[in-house]
This record gives C-alpha cells, structure tokens and sequence, in this order.
C-alpha cells in the first residue's frame, strides 16, 4: 500500500492531467449567440453615444432641440397664466 | 473525456494574450469573444461540473459566466488576468447557487453522467492503463466538501498559484494554504479509504 504522501503526490499528478468536459454543441451555439446579440446591442448604445459627441449635435442638434422643448414649455406655463386670469 | 490534459497555455503568454483580448472585449468586439469562448470554455465547464459535480448546473452556471463578461465587458480593467476573473466570477455564482438553494451535498453519482460527452474518446490502451486511478481520484474529489474540492480544482487541476487562487476565493493567501493542506489531507484520506475497499 502506498504511503499518504506519495497517494497524494499521484492524485495531484492525476489531477493536474485531468480532461476537460464540455457543453454539448448545441449549448455552446446557444451561449455564443446569446452572448453575441449583447455585445451587439451594447454596440449600438456606444454608437449612439459617440454620435452625441460629434460637433454637429454638440453645436447645433443639442440647442435647437432644448430651445425647442424649452419653448413649449414656457408656451405651456404662459397660456395656463393668461388662462387663470381670464385673458 | 480526454484522458491528457488539455494544451496549458505559458502563463507569460497567457497574460500577454489576455491584455489584447481584453482590450479588444472592451471595444465589444465580438471576435475578441469567440477567442476568450474558445479557449477558456471547455476550462470553466470542468471546473464547474467538478466543483458542483452536476453537469446540468455547469452548464446554467457557464452562461451566466459568460453572460457576464460580455455585460461587464466595457468596465474590465486592462490588467484584467481572464482565467482567474472567470473563476472568481463562476465560483461566486456556484456558493450563491449553494447558498440560496441548500444544495451543498456531493452528487458523486451524477458525476458518471459527465464521461458520456467528450472532448476526445480515449483508446481502450488508454482506458485500461489509465482511467482506475482516474477515476478513483475523479471519486474522492467529488466526495470532498466543496470548500476543499474548489480549492483543489483550482490550484492542482487549473495551475493557479496560491495567491491567484486566493483572489478567485476572495480569501488571503495564508488562508488559502492552510485551505488547500486540509484538503490535500482529506484527498489522500478519501484514496486511502478507497484503495483499502470496504472488506479491509
């Protein structure tokens, strides 16, 4: 019968050469296009987010659209003004 | 099953691999994805079935895994090292598995089912020569506590040092040692117990 050191010293041996299991390949299909379709949708927030910081929406797209919400809303809060008092 | 180890990849060329792929993970390339997928797949399943010794929680414990790189993929420090973020990350989700499920106790039997799918099939020479002692380890690991078989699977069976192994259990390295000296101890123990068989 082998020594406890040595049964140890063969199973580490045993167990750094291990083989390896896998996912059936359906499963491994089906991880990598879940995976995919995330980076993918990931991809498109970044781009989005790269088109907010071009020079075009920075200096002319981001103004005009707050003027144009900020209008509105001002409208919004004058007509309701002028609508309390009667006028 | 393959009898052999798989390739072991240099761990200087690990890192410096691992440095490029990340970079690329961070831009969302999905080409840098398929090579992580790829090499560290196979890697992460048998940890995880061996850690868990149930292949159908491998397998939802490996998406999570990976759903997880991609979703975490952009806030990845440069310097990340894959194989140890993989593991850190798939031995958290097996102990919160455990932990919200109770489900601690070995399924050593359930470990058989795991050789039907194989990476490569052996020779009968191969069979015969080597799969006893194989299995008779692949048996004493599976009865460990899991505490003790994740942290031979990770150093013995993966080659992380004791500090990479320490950081994946989120423990110190000083812990880790005497972690992996308990289990060591209970290995040949279990082997011990085997080999002597139940009419010693």
């Amino acid at each position: 019968m082998l020594p406890d050191d040595d049964r140890r010293d063969a199973a580490e041996q045993v167990l750094s050469r291990l083989g390896t299991f896998d996912m059936d390949l359906a499963q491994v299909e089906r991880v990598r296009a879940r995976c995919h379709r995330a980076l993918d949708r990931r991809g498109r927030w970044q781009r989005l987010a790269v088109l907010a910081e071009t020079p075009l929406y920075r200096g002319v797209l981001e103004p005009t659209l707050l003027a144009a919400v900020s209008g509105v809303y001002l409208f919004e809060v004058v007509s309701r003004a002028l609508g309390l008092l009667g006028l | 099953m393959s009898r052999e180890a798989g390739p072991r990849v240099d761990p200087g060329v690990e890192r410096a691999t691992d440095v490029l792929l990340v970079e690329r993970l961070r831009r969302g390339d999905p080409g840098a994805f398929d090579e992580v997928y790829e090499v560290y797949r196979a890697r992460l399943f048998s940890f995880l079935a061996r850690l868990g010794c149930r292949r159908d929680l491998a397998e939802d414990l490996s998406e999570e895994v990976w759903v997880r790189l991609v979703t975490h993929a952009r806030r990845l420090a440069p310097d990340t090292h894959l194989l140890a973020w993989l593991f850190t990350v798939a031995r958290n989700l097996y102990w919160s598995h455990c932990r919200s499920r109770r489900v601690e106790e070995a399924h050593s039997a359930e470990l058989a089912s795991l050789w039907t799918v194989a990476v490569r099939h052996p020779s009968p020479f191969e069979d015969a020569v080597a799969t006893e002692f194989e299995r008779q380890v692949e048996r004493a690991l599976a009865s460990l506590p899991p505490p003790s078989r994740e942290v031979l699977l990770l150093t013995a069976e993966e080659g992380l040092t004791p500090s990479e192994a320490a950081t994946v259990c989120g423990v110190t390295p000083e812990a880790l040692r005497q972690r992996l000296s308990r289990a060591r101890a209970l290995l040949a123990g279990v082997l011990r117990e085997d080999t002597r068989g139940p009419h010693a």
